[in-house]
């Protein structure tokens, strides 16, 4: 189960698949099934800690969630990836790669120079429109700015702490559109948004 | 040469040798720097009170041939065993460089003799780890933690992270150890005040220049309650914004007619130079060489292995050359996780060894020699058809850890061994 999920099941959740096991004389499709099935899958997010997003998720989840658009100088995933530490397909055999807060929790650095080269259009041919933050920041004020955006970008996983001293930094100058990016580079450079 | 190379390694090996990219892949995302550059200084070692070197840990991944290096030239058996691999002597004339009437630097390594010349130079043969593994991974991340001989499962944490660990900071302690890769090898791995820095002299905080103080500002406050090791990751990358981003790379002569070669590894010992020299309280830097990987083609006179060799060796020299009365301390330490066979393969390469040559080099180090218990290459002598290990290079970590970085006790950075001395360091 671990390796399936990523994450330490609760003792609950293992003697359902033990019991699966027993049930069945060891099938595995069943095994598998009972494993992966939504109550043990809510068994083990009820005590499982946040865990620490990869460079690949991290990456590839700030250019979906900020709508990024390539052009024809994009340099490839693979590139973006390198950036943030962590290229597809490059980890020895048989493990692959770690998902372990220890094995990626040491460049941070990595991961804020990403935010806001991608936000200030520092990573050739990859743009993140005006129009695409608009969108994203709605209709909120400048005074929920920083709320807003962290519920878009993160779903309410970002700390009220962090979002009220992304939304300090907006306050503490005039609005615009590079206030904006700023705002979205500090979220995603926050440590609420490195877990998921 | 690093795709020749990769192509010609074995597929584990040219799975984990691509991670090489993620040593250069941080430049891309910087900019130019607001932070002010500080000027030159050559004062480590000479305040404060500590004396202690900087440790300097060259990795050469991919399974480097010690044998093609400095070579064994003497040894009856060797010329017969290696084949068309063999590298003759210096009375052939190709430029090898004797060292001691049984090894020579092979041509391609001929300018190690400068330091080694010195006394400042050791070489350390027949050396390797305890285990003896054919895969790369596992070999690497087992030399790196240090991990004990008997343990099924290797160690998450580095020799250096456990030496950082027991001794106190030379400086403020943010920034201890640099890593020039884009993530932090076993060695640091949990390492404190430990960063990795793929190319130090493009280090530098993103953004407009204008809000670059606030922007930092709110990363240190949100990054400053956090756990480990997000937590001390920060206050390490922000420190060392003002510290590395703050050294004048690009106006940075070598010293003593010191020439880097360009490239990666050049430029990273290069890098570390400056560092120093600039007065950073480092302790520890980690710079690799990967692509040893030579299962086809190795080349070892005049093809890959021997560009790579060179690479290495005139880094080295310049390193030592740029160094030279400088004050600066410390003791450099290159290694592989383990050598190559003694015979060939079909396709002019060597495939995966056991014991091989590792090179230390520093005012500290009693060089001018090889230092060996040679087991000889005769069919009867090998392990499993390679060089046998000798020396257990925790002895002689263990002793560089103690009697030049300052190490109290170098038994709980070793687990498992309890090590000799062996008379590496003066």
């Amino acid at each position: 189960m671990g390796w399936l999920s990523g994450i330490e099941p609760p003792q609950a959740a293992v003697d359902r698949v033990i019991a699966v096991w027993q049930a069945t004389n060891g099938d595995l499709r069943e095994i598998v099934r009972e494993a992966l099935s939504d109550e043990v899958l809510r068994l083990c997010a009820a005590t499982t800690r946040l865990k620490l997003k990869r460079p690949f998720h991290f990456g590839i989840g700030l250019l979906r969630q900020l709508s990024a658009v390539t052009s024809d100088d994009f340099l490839g995933a693979a590139r973006i990836f390198e950036l943030v530490g962590q290229r597809p397909y490059v980890w020895g055999t048989p493990d692959g790669y770690p998902d372990t807060l220890l094995a990626w929790g040491s460049d941070v650095n990595g991961r804020w120079a990403y935010a806001t080269n991608l936000l200030n259009g520092g990573l050739p041919g990859l743009t993140i429109s005006t129009s695409a933050l608009t969108a994203l920041r709605g209709s909120a004020p400048n005074p929920s700015l920083a709320q807003r955006l962290a519920a878009e970008m993160a779903g309410g996983l970002i700390p009220e702490a962090e979002v009220a001293r992304v939304q300090q930094y907006i306050g503490a100058r005039p609005f615009t559109d590079q206030v904006l990016r700023d705002a979205a580079a500090l979220l995603a450079a926050s440590p609420g948004y490195q877990f998921y | 040469m690093t795709r020749r190379s990769e192509r010609a390694a074995c597929s584990e090996y040219a799975n984990l040798s691509r991670r090489g990219f993620l040593r250069t892949a941080a430049a891309g995302a910087a900019v130019s720097s607001a932070m002010p550059r500080i000027a030159f200084s050559a004062n480590r070692g000479s305040g404060g009170g500590v004396q202690r070197d900087v440790l300097v840990n060259v990795f050469l991944r991919g399974g480097m041939d010690g044998l093609s290096a400095v070579v064994p030239y003497g040894d009856p058996d060797y010329a017969s065993s290696r084949g068309p691999l063999a590298i003759p002597g210096p009375s052939s004339g190709n430029g090898s460089v004797d060292l001691d009437g049984t090894f020579c630097l092979s041509p391609s390594a001929a300018p190690l003799h400068t330091p080694y010349a010195d006394g400042k130079l050791l070489v350390v043969h027949a050396a390797g780890a305890p285990v003896h593994t054919l895969s790369h991974f596992d070999g690497m991340r087992r030399w790196e933690t240090a991990t004990p001989a008997g343990s099924a499962l290797p160690l998450s944490e580095g020799w250096v992270s456990r030496h950082l660990d027991t001794i106190q900071p030379l400086g403020s302690g943010t920034v201890r150890a640099l890593s020039l890769s884009a993530l932090l090898p076993w060695t640091l791995t949990g390492a404190p005040g430990s960063i990795p820095i793929a190319v130090p002299p493009t280090f530098s905080f993103p953004g407009e220049a204008a809000t670059a103080t606030d922007r930092r500002q709110v990363l240190a406050d949100m990054y400053g309650p956090q756990p480990a090791p997000l937590g001390p990751a920060a206050v390490s990358a922000l420190d060392a914004l003002d510290q590395v981003g703050g050294v004048q790379f690009f106006g940075y002569t070598p010293s003593n007619g010191a020439v880097y070669p360009g490239g990666p590894f050049g430029g990273g010992l290069r890098a570390v130079a400056t560092m120093l020299k600039a007065g950073l309280d480092l302790e520890c830097c980690v710079v690799d060489i990967d692509g040893w990987d030579h299962h086809v083609q190795m080349g070892p006179l005049s093809g890959t292995y021997a560009g790579m060799l060179d690479t290495f060796a005139r880094s080295l020299e310049a390193f030592y050359l740029d160094l030279r009365n400088s004050g600066i301390r410390y003791t450099l330490v290159a290694h592989s996780e383990f050598g190559r066979r003694i015979a060939p393969n079909l396709s002019d390469g060597c495939d995966h060894g056991f014991g091989n040559a590792m090179f230390l080099m520093g005012d500290g180090i009693a060089g001018g020699r090889v230092m060996t218990q040679w087991p000889g290459l005769a069919p009867s002598s090998l392990n499993e058809g390679d060089l046998d290990v000798t020396i257990d290079y925790r002895d002689v970590l263990a002793e560089v850890a103690e009697r030049r970085l300052g190490s109290p006790d170098a038994g709980p950075l070793f687990p498992g061994h309890t090590a000799t001395h062996l008379g590496v360091t003066v």
